[in-house]
Formats: structure tokens, sequence, C-alpha cells
């Protein structure tokens, strides 16, 4: 008979995010079964904040914690530099980049963007860094909508082979003039450390002892599912912000090209080929382009206000109902394509 | 450059490409050079005849006969993309 300890000689914990169950150790990472082995690779190594193996993945967050994950053994051991910083904080690089390895390594798709459930179906909002993904989301929460996830999309096959997408952890992180445009008060709100002007907001139900900032927040009165959800994806839109564009537009993506949209806005890309899932990836990445419509939001370079916002929104609106012009805006990329055609026009 | 005969064995490379379809075509990607390739429809049923090693002979009659050209023709098309592919590592002669 096996007797299991673990709770009783060390601190540890289980979180359930993006559907999986993972248990975290604090502890420090030389104490961890491959630890020592880890961190003399790591100092070996040119990049040393991070080592991705197929089989373990060690992050080093400089001011924050260090992360050993193992998946197989479904451990995290996290370590933390900082005592005065935030349990929160700790927690939002688990759930992003640590949580990619894992999802990636379990055969998860993984793409970068903000999603909500309209009408049952999950509607991704993609983008660069600035881009608006979290911004448009927070916007188009109402009573009809639903919150999904922010910034890290992770995406399964159901039993019919159907691509859907999983809920992550209920919060946003917003820029501080998002958060103004919002009607929010950073005030109160916890920074993200790498991004000083960019804040956590979390979603959940309003504690009334709470200051009022939380109170006017739309998400926290019916923004979450309690349960998690596993929501179908319908619409994909990737934003770009654009110098020469002086009114939003939106343009339908066909053929390969929603391939390339999809595969250049893969989260953690550079994951996948030590994780051996570039093939996985791939298909991936061609089921959802086959099942879903996908279109690039080109608005103007500007920072997001109440009127562009709402434009947005509206442009949204009017393509969930109907299809659009036909254009492809060709951006910078990261997946370069080509093609080896054969000429048959004989 | 290949040294090609009528008889020599090609076969696609398996161990670098990850394949997927998409809309009826063909999509590679070369997991070391990091670049994608679209197949158009042509090329996508002769990149199928070639996940088992062929003889060239078979694939210029293949075309011959899928398209109603003449040999040459067919060859000269033929020989010129499997150049291509073999540039782009992802045919080997065996």
């Amino acid at each position: 008979m096996v007797i299991i300890k673990t709770k009783e000689i060390m601190d540890f914990e289980q979180i359930n995010i993006f559907g999986i169950n993972l248990n975290i150790l604090w502890q420090n990472i030389a104490n961890a079964p491959c630890g020592l082995e880890v961190l003399a690779k790591v100092k070996l190594s040119i990049n040393q904040n991070i080592l991705c193996e197929n089989n373990k993945f060690y992050l080093a967050i400089n001011q924050v914690a260090h992360y050993l994950l193992m998946p197989e053994q479904n451990i995290c051991f996290i370590e933390r530099i900082n005592p005065s910083v935030s349990t929160s904080i700790v927690m939002t690089w688990l759930t992003s980049t640590v949580f990619a390895y894992l999802l990636q390594y379990r055969g998860y798709l993984v793409l970068h963007g903000s999603a909500i459930k309209i009408n049952n179906q999950a509607i991704i909002f993609s983008g660069q860094s600035g881009a608006g993904k979290s911004t448009l989301a927070a916007a188009m929460l109402t009573q009809n909508t639903r919150f999904l996830t922010d910034d890290v999309c992770a995406i399964t096959t159901d039993s019919q082979g159907k691509m859907m997408l999983v809920a992550g952890p209920p919060k946003l992180k917003l820029w501080g003039d998002a958060l103004i445009q919002l009607n929010y008060d950073a005030k109160g709100l916890q920074p993200v450390l790498n991004k000083m002007n960019k804040y956590e907001l979390p979603l959940s139900i309003v504690n009334p002892a709470n200051n009022t900032i939380l109170d006017k927040w739309v998400i926290n009165t019916h923004g979450i599912d309690r349960n998690l959800s596993i929501v179908p994806i319908s619409h994909f839109y990737e934003l770009k912000p654009d110098l020469d564009t002086t009114a939003a537009k939106c343009i339908t993506i066909t053929g390969i090209n929603k391939l390339q949209i999809l595969i250049n806005n893969t989260y953690r890309y550079g994951l996948l080929k030590p994780l051996v899932r570039l093939k996985t990836h791939l298909n991936g990445c061609s089921a959802l382009a086959a099942q879903i419509k996908i279109a690039q939001i080109i608005r103007p370079k500007t920072k997001l206000s109440n009127d562009s916002l709402a434009e947005l929104i509206a442009l949204i609106q009017q393509d969930l109902n109907s299809s659009n012009n036909y254009e492809y805006h060709q951006g910078k990329s990261h997946a370069k394509f080509n093609s080896t055609n054969f000429d048959s026009t004989y | 450059m290949l040294n090609l005969t009528p008889q020599t064995l090609i076969q696609r490379i398996d161990d670098h490409i990850a394949e997927a379809e998409f809309e009826n075509t063909v999509v590679l990607f070369h997991i070391e050079n990091g670049v994608y390739y679209n197949l158009n429809s042509t090329a996508t049923s002769l990149w199928k005849k070639l996940y088992s090693p062929q003889i060239l002979i078979e694939l210029i009659s293949f075309i011959t006969m899928q398209y109603l050209c003449t040999l040459e023709q067919a060859q000269a098309d033929l020989i010129s993309w499997l150049h291509d592919l073999n540039t782009k590592g992802l045919i080997q002669i065996i």
C-alpha cells in the first residue's frame, strides 16, 4: 500500500486552470528531483532565464519567482525570489508562460488572444501587444456575453473533432488608459510587474465590503461562468493598428492566409520545437482554420477611445451577422509562406 | 542538383516535415528551416504519390495521362518541380 505523505511534509497546493489540475510545491528549485541538474544546465546556457526540454520546463523571472514544471509528474516547483511580490503576480507567470508549455505538452493548441462567449460560441480577439485584445473583449461584455479567457487561448478537440476553447483564469490585464476608458480606477488594482501601466483586474464576484472600483466593474456581476466552460470556436479577429488607416475596417481572410494568421498568433511559438509539437500544432491550426471565420480588424493606430471602441464593436457585430469584402492585409509574420506549385496549364 | 534517370526512385522526406491538409490542398512545414509550403492541387496529388517511393517514369506517365500532354512536356515540368522540392529539402532519392 502506498501512503501519500506529500501534504504533511511539503508546502503543497493544487490548482485547476484551463481544466488542468496542477500540484504546486512552494520550494527551492534545488530541492526538486531534477532541480540541481536543471540549474546546472541553465547556468551553462546562453539564455539563463529559460530551459525548455520535452519533459521539463524552467523559467526564471527576475525579482519575481523561478518555476520548474515537470509535466509528466504534474508538478510545478515555485521558488519565490522576492517576498514583497504578491502571489497574484507569481501566479500570472504561472498561468501564462508556464501553462503555455503544459498545454502544448498535452497537445492543446495555444493561441495568443482574449475570448468571449456569444450565443454559446467563442469569439477570439488576437493581435500584438497593445492591439486592443483585452480592451475590446472587456468592452464587448454585456448581459448576453461571457468572458472566457484573457491573453492565452487553450484550444482542444471534442469527441466529434470540433475545436473548442477552454475558459481560462477569470482575470483581465488592461492598460491604465483602457481602464479609464472603461470607467475604472487603477487605484487598488494589482499592476502587472513587467508592464507598469498595465493592471490586473480580478473578475471574481464582487465583495460588498470591497471598494467602489470593483462595484463598477460590470464583469463582476454577470461576466463569468462559475463552472469551467468549453465552447466551440466560431470567429477569430486579428486586431491590427495601422498608421495609414483613418477608419476601422473588417477584412475577411480566406484560403491559406487563414492558416498563416493562426500560426502567426500562436502563443509561445518557440516552445513547440523543443516540445516536439510542431506537427500537432500545424494540424491544430489547419483544423481550426477550416472550422472558423477569420477576419482582420484594421484600425487607426491611436489609443482606443469610447468612440473608437464603439466603432470596432459595431464592425464586429456587423461581421458576426454577415460576410464581408475579400482582401488580404499582409503584415509582419514569423510564418514564412512559400508555394511549391506544379504548373498544370497544358 | 538531382541526378535523375527514368528509373530513379524518389520519395518525400518524412523526418523534418509536418504536413496538414487544408481546403483539399497540402501544407508542408519544414521544421528545421521554419518555412511553410502551400501546394496547389496538382502538386498535392503528386505529393501524395510520393508517400511511397516512385520511379520517375511512373510520375511522368501519371502527369501525361492526367493532363493529356506530351511525354516531353510532362518530363520537363516534372523535373523542374522535383528540383525545386529537392532544393527545399522536401524529397530524397533512394
